[in-house]
């Protein structure tokens, strides 16, 4: 494999397609988080792949601003066939494994973390806090892609046992089976539930939130007279700062680095609690009904298992357990990994941003989110003078060119190493995917409804819900789900099976599509439309008028 | 075809070839030093209608009745006993049914005349053919208590293709068709006769044959219960222990099918090792 040698510092082999990360970062991204992508998330992928004795890596970067990946075959060698830990292996002892190794260890990690004083740490500590940071950050996803491939093995093995010994009849309930697990995911959902009964329940603070004056409500949950005096809205403040403290510590989609989080800029939650405080009923399937049909489809298949040889009837229960398991998993890694840890390697940049703003060596604190990590080390400890502190300015103005500049026309979805210009493309034109009048993509949560499309960018976009609702986006993130309980179907243009959403809106008990090309600029605001979460297809039933 | 008469494998008519047939009454010379599953053997002819008339299906229930009732919960499995078949060379080698797992009186009588059927129409055809052998009208069914078998397979004692002298066993998940048919790749063992393994091979056993609704299924074994041995060593040698006294008590090399239900070791069937395996 030959260096690359270009300024992603990277010894990725050549000749290679990047493919748009359109399921995480459809948008332009700031310089710092390909660069953390790349230092941490790609080594911790590569980390794993070693582990296992798998012949690929991961490597991405950033191409015009937006964000690419590409995966390539790399030799075993035998020693390392030898070694290989055989992944299959981990299926069984899932839980054991993430009670007792892997979320100890994410939970050191930002305890470590918590403990620092950014506020008061010299330049000199503030250095070495940042290489222990990214240190810390390449071990946190070694253990996020284990856990991955992982729980990714699990299900695929419970999945093919299933098939193998009961067939795939969908009425015997292998996804059944695996409802009813709690996650974190799960858990923000429902407190943010609950915080929408509160403020409904206060006159003042739900026609702010209607009216979307948030800074107006800020305000109001500021002030201890007003609190003191309504004990409404005093329950509601004391909530939501609990609600800020634990589900708070992350962005609204998957940039939890550069984008602000919900403890620095809660508009995105309060947005949230408005529009969920207009619906009346919450359509999440109750825990007893979804418990009920989990133990009834276990006792139809206990039937069977009765009568199977004992070793693989304790096997396969076995495997359900983990399979369970790695369903909460999916979910709850994403917070404690995904969220809460990139959170803090964000509040240790924001500190020295700080720091070297104060000194005069940044214009603006969000300037550092055009530097890559290591560059910041070197910003950071280097001697300094005019001439250097000119340098990086002028990098990162032409990084943010970039990162701005990019808005409107469509990236292409795979650029080939040795384009001259990689320059995204022009405005495409949608073709059109119908096919007599229905849409396909991959069937993720089962069920058949009819709703009223709104196709939303932004979760601020999402207002007024009635219901009725068939939410069409482009991407598949976490935040998505939290409207899952005021919505009809849930729609989206990437994603697979495995995807967040499609867990969640298993568990409420809402169709859900996703993998559909195109699906935000097909279908429009208003369009009438038939979900059917069981095999995939959306059917036009009545365009909307004007 | 007629029902005669219904005969407990424990009753000395059981043994008597003449009257349970080749299959039924080695079972029944078998279960009294043996752990045989629990059954019966219906006795009748051949002649007549294929299907039992209305009224003598009646009286076959209210007669199967307290049979069935003995054998316990659970299904049986209804094999055919021809009265003409000898130990060596097959003649009728098509028509010996085994149906597995049948539960209720119903299909029990259904099953049985299932079996019936199939022994007709061949017999049928050599009353006209020329070569003289003698057949009978006369014919029986054997029905067993049917095991949830958690391990099953055969076992040999003599090494059928090279004659050492030796054990060879075969075992695999689940009942043991798939491995008597050769449909199932199972683990294979070899031992002395001191009961040391000497050879152990790891064999695909990509199926299993499973007790289902009615009858029985041939489903997948789990990929992780492929790769390991499905016995433990100590099934195997209680096995081999098991061969090494059927050859004991028959005085010759045996072939015996064999099942673990649990804890417990049952014998199925055993047969005198020829030059050539005997097809059934």
């Amino acid at each position: 494999m030959t260096t690359h040698g270009d300024e992603h510092g990277d010894d990725t082999p050549e000749g290679l397609s990047w493919r748009l990360d359109a399921d995480h970062f459809p948008r332009p991204v700031p310089w710092m988080l390909s660069d953390y992508m790349r230092l941490a998330c790609d080594a911790g992928f590569n980390a794993t792949a070693r582990t296992f004795g798998a012949g690929v890596r991961l490597a991405s970067r950033r191409i015009a601003g937006y964000h690419y990946a590409t995966t390539y075959h790399a030799p075993v060698t035998d020693a390392e066939a030898k070694a290989a830990l055989r992944m299959d292996r981990w299926a069984l002892p899932l839980k054991e494994t993430w009670d007792e190794e892997w979320l100890p260890e994410v939970q050191r990690a930002l305890a470590y973390w918590s403990a620092f004083d950014l506020e008061n740490a010299s330049e000199e500590r503030l250095l070495e806090h940042l290489a222990r940071t990214i240190e810390l950050s390449k071990r946190i996803w070694t253990v996020h892609f284990l856990l991955v491939w992982t729980m990714d093995t699990t299900i695929s093995l419970y999945h093919e046992a299933f098939v193998g010994l009961f067939g795939s009849d969908p009425e015997l309930g292998e996804a059944d089976l695996l409802r009813g697990e709690s996650n974190r995911l799960l858990d923000s959902e429902q407190a943010l539930w609950n915080l929408s009964r509160i403020a409904r329940e206060s006159t003042p603070l739900r026609s702010l939130l209607a009216s979307g004056l948030h800074d107006e409500a800020l305000c109001l949950l500021g002030d201890r007279t007003r609190l003191d005096a309504d004990p409404v809205l005093a329950r509601f403040a004391a909530e939501w700062g609990r609600f800020l403290d634990e589900f708070g510590r992350r962005s609204s989609y998957f940039d939890h680095l550069t984008a602000p989080s919900w403890t620095e800029d809660p508009w995105p939650v309060l947005t949230l609690v408005g529009q969920l405080c207009g619906a009346d009923v919450r359509k999440k399937q109750e825990p007893e009904l979804v418990f009920e049909q989990r133990e009834q489809a276990q006792a139809r298949l206990g039937r069977y298992l009765a009568r199977f040889p004992v070793r693989v009837r304790k096997y396969f229960l076995q495997l359900l357990d983990a399979a369970r398991t790695a369903t909460a998993l999916h979910e709850t890694h994403n917070y404690w990994i995904d969220q809460r840890c990139v959170h803090e390697v964000r509040r240790v940049v924001l500190a020295i941003g700080r720091c070297l703003v104060e000194r005069g060596s940044l214009e603006r604190v969000e300037d550092t989110f055009e530097l890559g990590l290591t560059e910041l080390s070197q910003l950071l400890g280097e001697p300094r003078s005019a001439s250097t502190d000119e340098g990086w300015r002028s990098t990162i103005e032409q990084r943010k060119l970039e990162t701005a500049g990019m808005e409107n026309p469509t990236p292409p979805n795979v650029v080939e190493d040795g384009d001259a210009d990689a320059e995204p493309s022009g405005d495409v034109e949608p073709s059109d995917g119908f096919e007599d009048d229905a849409l396909f993509g991959v069937a993720a949560s089962a069920g058949i409804v009819e709703g009223i499309v709104r196709v939303v960018h932004g979760i601020e976009e999402v207002r007024d819900l009635t219901g009725a609702e068939v939410l069409v986006t482009t991407t598949t993130a976490p935040a998505w789900s939290l409207f899952f309980s005021a919505i009809a179907a849930f729609v989206t243009e990437t994603g697979g099976r495995l995807s967040h959403c499609a867990i969640v809106a298993r568990e409420h008990g809402i169709p859900c599509v996703v993998a559909v090309p195109n699906a935000t600029r097909l279908l429009r605001d208003g369009d009438r439309v038939e979900v059917d979460g069981t095999t995939g297809a959306i059917t036009l039933v009545a365009r909307a008028s004007g | 075809m007629r029902i005669s008469g219904i005969v407990r494998l424990n009753e000395a008519a059981a043994r008597d070839i003449a009257v349970a047939g080749g299959k039924a009454a080695r079972v029944a010379r078998l279960a009294s030093e043996f752990d045989v599953p629990a059954g019966f053997v219906v006795t009748g002819d051949l002649l007549g209608d294929r299907v039992l008339p209305v009224a003598e299906r009646a009286r076959l229930r209210e007669r199967l009745a307290p049979y069935l009732l003995e054998l316990g919960a659970g299904g049986v499995a209804v094999r055919s006993s021809a009265l003409d078949e000898d130990g060596g060379s097959a003649s009728f080698a098509g028509q010996y049914l085994t149906l597995l797992n049948v539960e209720g009186e119903d299909a029990v009588i259904d099953a049985i005349e299932a079996v019936f059927a199939s022994a007709t129409s061949e017999r049928v055809e050599s009353y006209r053919s020329t070569d003289g052998g003698a057949v009978t009208t006369r014919f029986a069914v054997l029905v067993q208590h049917c095991l949830h078998a958690d391990l099953a397979g055969v076992a040999f004692t003599r090494n059928p293709a090279s004659g050492a002298r030796e054990i060879v066993l075969d075992a695999s998940y689940g009942l043991g068709e798939g491995v008597v048919s050769g449909t199932v790749s199972p683990d294979s063992y070899r031992l002395t006769y001191e009961l040391e393994i000497v050879e152990r091979s790891l064999g695909e056993k990509l199926t299993m044959t499973v007790p289902w609704d009615t009858g029985v299924r041939e489903v997948q074994v789990p990929r992780a219960l492929r790769d390991t041995l499905a016995a433990t060593d100590a099934q195997v040698c209680a096995i081999a222990s098991l061969a090494c006294r059927v050859r004991e008590v028959e005085g010759f090399d045996v072939d015996i099918e064999f099942a673990f239900e649990g804890d417990r070791l049952f014998l199925l069937q055993s047969r005198p090792i020829t030059t050539h395996r005997s097809a059934e």
